[in-house]
């Protein structure tokens, strides 16, 4: 039968991919492509991951972040390039390598939880252990079950438990077998609003407290900002960004990553220029140097400008608020500057008259406009 | 109403017709041969007809060997099955769709129909007269791997992928998730495939020549050669001797069972 994909258990020595000194690599892909009949569903992807981070990719429906986690899981095998965790090659068809899933020391957290409908929840977080033929510590499973708030229902079925108590089932088991690269695939988008929000808090604690390394898939930007320490974005099999949450919202790749990791506005702008990481931009009527993406040309372009990169002061830009949303501390405005369109700036008190702005550079990023 | 009143006699009566043949049975077996037939309420009862079918062969053999061949073939259906089901429910290989159309095909045909074959098959392995003969040509139950591939197939692929993430083999996984799941199935499987070899007469026959081989349904065929005429008294007596322990099995665990032939399908 050769159904299941050929499984080698007698890899090649580990591959370092981190330099002395930097932490080690839970993951790290290489020009990872795959096709399903009809399409390309990953195209040409390269990703590392940190340990110790917490990673969330960010995609529509149809991105193909269920497929990459298929991939890293073994449950899918891959077509091209190369998959190593924690050091450890574990795909790569080139050399006919596929370790099979059982063998890659993984977690995961599915999005309908996956669980065992015969089995109790001690059971659940006992079957990583059993099934590596590790001991069973039950201290530190009592322990893990506290921590996620099932202290009490380790005999329960999952049938007679709540949706937010199986999703923590499910996380506790996926992390019971001490797993070196945790997956979540969307764990929160099958749980009402209110469960939503708690499970986020107990995934940021779970994950300060036990420091973990997790990738974390989800089409849910407040979640993905929330929560990982990086974040990346995948759009039609492509990774367009992967970075730091502060990389996406400063720099982001494309207006589209912008407006996925928070509130902007747009200016259109002519680009005078470009010199590499600034360029000089002329917006209403006053030449500016501001941080730029390298693609930028001289030319038309596009400012981002964030609710923090215009900021009240004398003699500045005579703005008109076109709406406004109080946000407990401060007031999220909308202003039009000339002609512009609506444009996002964080005032204290809305003004009897109209406001006058001044552009913070540095806050700002252009970006070029793809015809 | 008129239609529910109506089923509900068609009911009765097919449960009385069904009944009959095993009240007489009981009938039989407790009354003497002049008494069976005159249906007299104050006839007395008697226990003899049980010692007398119980010394008339040795019964207490062909109980094990029943008990045996039995548990045996039971085994060998619950291991070749569920493996061949697994395979067919989530393995994708060359020649797979040809492989269960085979299967399918096996389904079709009447076992009886094998006979001739079989013993063949069966002398060349020199197994004549050997109780392993007997369960033999049942071991790869067709029927059990087309049951065992549906119920397979209708557990939700997350929960082996699960399985095989926290570390389970193909192997841990069918025993840990595909067949717990699979249980009311296995369990009616069960209870049709003891009842079928406990009661399978004519290839059991052919294939045993000696009581050291022979199982209960050929044990009995010693009463229906009586040179006297049959008497039904004795047969019944030990009909009901043969049948008990199903009897009885089914008595005690008929909650389970209902249960597990409607979630199993199976009628």
């Amino acid at each position: 039968m050769s159904a299941e994909p050929r499984t080698i258990f007698n890899e090649s020595p580990a591959t370092p991919q981190h330099a002395a000194g930097e932490p080690p690599c839970a993951l790290a892909i290489e020009s990872l492509t795959h096709r399903y009949t009809d399409a390309e569903v990953l195209r040409d992807l390269q990703l590392q991951l940190p340990a110790g981070e917490y990673a969330c990719l960010l995609g529509d429906s149809g991105s193909g972040k269920s497929t990459l986690l298929q991939l890293i899981a073994g449950i899918e095998r891959a077509q091209s390039g190369r998959i190593v965790i924690a050091d450890r090659p574990v795909a790569d068809p080139a050399r006919d390598l596929h370790v099979a899933p059982e063998r890659r020391g993984l977690g995961m957290v599915f999005q309908d939880q996956a669980l065992w409908p015969h089995l109790t929840v001690q059971a659940h977080l006992e079957f990583p252990l059993r099934a590596r033929r590790q001991a069973v510590d039950h201290q530190a499973l009592a322990a893990l079950l506290q921590r996620v708030g099932l202290s009490g229902l380790e005999h329960r079925r999952p049938g007679a438990l709540s949706g937010g108590q199986r999703q923590r089932v499910g996380l506790a088991r996926a992390l019971a077998g001490n797993p070196r690269l945790l997956l979540l695939d969307e764990p929160l988008s099958a749980v009402d609003t209110a469960m939503r929000s708690e499970l986020r808090t107990y995934l940021k604690r779970l994950f300060d407290e036990l420091g973990f390394t997790a990738l974390h898939v989800t089409h849910d930007p407040d979640e993905a900002f929330e929560l990982g320490t990086r974040v990346g974005v995948l759009e039609r099999g492509e990774l367009v960004q992967w970075g730091t949450p502060q990389q996406l919202y400063r720099q982001p790749a494309s207006l589209n990553v912008a407006r996925l990791s928070g509130t902007c506005g747009v200016a259109e702008v002519e680009c005078l220029e470009h010199h590499g990481t600034t360029a000089h931009v002329r917006w209403q009527g006053t030449v500016h140097e501001v941080p730029a993406h390298p693609d930028v040309r001289v030319g038309r372009a596009q400012l981002l400008l964030r609710p923090d990169a215009l900021r009240p002061a004398t003699n500045g830009l005579s703005a008109r608020i076109a709406g406004a949303r109080f946000q407990g501390d401060r007031w999220l405005a909308h202003v039009q500057i000339g002609e512009s369109e609506p444009l996002p700036v964080h005032l204290a008190e809305i003004p009897t008259h109209p406001p006058t702005l001044r552009l913070d550079e540095s806050a700002a990023w252009l970006l070029p406009i793809h015809e | 109403m008129n239609g529910s009143r109506l089923l509900a006699v068609a009911m009765w009566l097919l449960a009385a017709l069904w009944i009959m043949p095993l009240l007489f049975a009981l009938w039989a077996a407790f009354h003497s041969f002049a008494d069976a037939t005159h249906f007299n309420p104050l006839a007395p009862l008697t226990l003899d007809n049980f010692v007398r079918a119980w010394n008339a062969a040795p019964f207490a053999r062909y109980f094990l060997n029943t008990f045996l061949m039995v548990s045996m073939t039971l085994v060998a259906q619950l291991v070749i099955g569920s493996l061949a089901a697994y395979a067919f429910a989530r393995y994708r290989f060359a020649g797979r769709n040809l492989l269960f159309s085979l299967i399918l095909i096996q389904l079709l045909v009447m076992p009886n129909m094998l006979i001739v074959e079989n013993y063949r098959t069966v002398a060349q392995l020199g197994l004549v007269d050997h109780l392993l003969a007997v369960g033999l040509p049942y071991f790869a139950s067709a029927f059990g791997i087309f049951l065992l591939r549906q119920t397979f197939m209708s557990v939700p692929k997350a929960l082996e992928e699960a399985a095989r993430i926290e570390g389970a083999g193909p192997l841990a996984v069918l025993w840990h998730v595909y067949l717990p799941l699979a249980r009311p199935v296995l369990v009616a499987y069960g209870l049709v495939s003891v009842s079928y070899h406990w009661n399978d007469f004519l290839w059991p026959l052919v294939v045993t020549n000696t009581p050291g081989s022979r199982v209960l349904t050929v044990g009995l065929q010693v009463f229906s050669t009586s040179d006297q005429g049959v008497d039904w008294s004795v047969i019944s007596a030990a009909a009901l001797m043969t049948s008990a322990p199903l009897l009885a099995a089914f008595l005690i665990f008929q909650r389970q069972f209902v249960q597990s032939f409607m979630r199993a399908g199976i009628r």
